[in-house]
């Protein structure tokens, strides 16, 4: 199993809230950044709100709750969650987000000590009817962990509330978004969240050779 | 006896009946057939060198030379990625 999906992770009141806190908040999306903090809009082209406010307490205890069935559905190796990562992303009209994987891998930096992402979760949130074509999930489908076949592939329709969870060494992508109405209401929005387990020392014996990518 | 262990900072996840093996420092990572997942998942039960062999010659149909042959290649081939230990 390559995914999951939680078709109402988040309730119709709860996405409506959020919504409203992004509408509030507007002015505090900034451009989504990619590699950690280096902006690349020929890659990624959105904007993006890592403060979720209050609404981050209830987004984190759903998805540990869902924590647990993930790493047994997915066929992860079993690990206990240190934290999870959060931020909330506006696709506007034009938004996309080539293929990449959400893992850093080698060195870590920035918090001490070092997390990696294990499990990716999208939450999708947009005005009901929804006010956008496009903005489809791609997942790849394919063994090789660098270089998937391109057209092994499975597109998943966002929908208002629905999650999407997969391995964060996953290989996917947001395809193009088409918002006619260009207003930053009927964006697709969607909470990024990412399941984190502190880094294990290294140990002992293990010689890093290059990776193979 | 060789212990196999598994280092922390390795984690695999399974696609079908292959599994993908990925060490999170260095970025290396493997892919299993489906033999291999059996004998990883066998790994990650804990199970010794030795009982996992046993386990793998219960289950396909293979001569304990050849058997014993491939996964001393794979181990090396695991353990030069940093995926497994053996001490």
């Amino acid at each position: 199993v390559l995914y999951q999906t939680a078709p109402a992770l988040l309730r119709t009141e709860e996405t409506a809230e959020i919504l409203g806190y992004a509408m509030d908040n507007q002015h505090r999306f900034s451009a989504a950044t990619v590699g950690g903090d280096s902006i690349d809009a020929a890659v990624r082209r959105s904007r993006l709100l890592r403060d979720l406010g209050e609404h981050r307490a209830l987004v984190e205890s759903r998805v540990l709750a869902w924590v647990p069935s993930l790493i047994r559905e997915l066929r992860l190796t079993s690990f206990e969650p240190t934290s999870i990562e959060t931020e909330l992303v506006a696709h506007e009209d034009g938004a996309f987000y080539q293929r990449h994987l959400d893992l850093f891998t080698g060195d870590v930096h920035g918090e001490y000590p070092p997390q990696d992402r294990l499990i990716s979760i999208v939450c999708y949130l947009n005005r009901e009817p929804k006010p956008y074509q496009g903005g489809e999930l791609r997942v790849f489908t394919g063994l090789d962990v660098a270089n998937p076949p391109l057209d092994q592939y499975i597109d998943i329709e966002p929908r208002n509330g629905m999650a999407v969870a997969f391995s964060s060494w996953l290989i996917h992508e947001v395809r193009p978004v088409r918002c006619p109405s260009e207003r930053f209401e009927d964006a697709r929005f969607a909470i990024n969240c990412w399941v984190l387990r502190e880094r294990a020392p290294r140990s002992h014996g293990t010689a890093p050779i290059p990776a193979r990518h | 006896m060789s212990v196999i262990t598994i280092p922390a900072e390795v984690m695999s996840r399974q696609v079908g009946d292959e599994t993908v093996i990925l060490h999170l420092t260095s970025g290396n990572y493997f892919s299993l057939d489906p033999v291999g997942t059996r004998f990883w998942q066998l790994l990650t039960e804990r199970k010794s060198l030795t009982a996992a062999r046993e386990v793998l010659l219960a289950e396909y149909e293979v001569s304990a030379q050849q058997l014993s042959s491939d996964l001393d290649r794979l181990l090396a081939e695991l353990a030069a990625g940093g995926l497994v230990n053996i001490a």
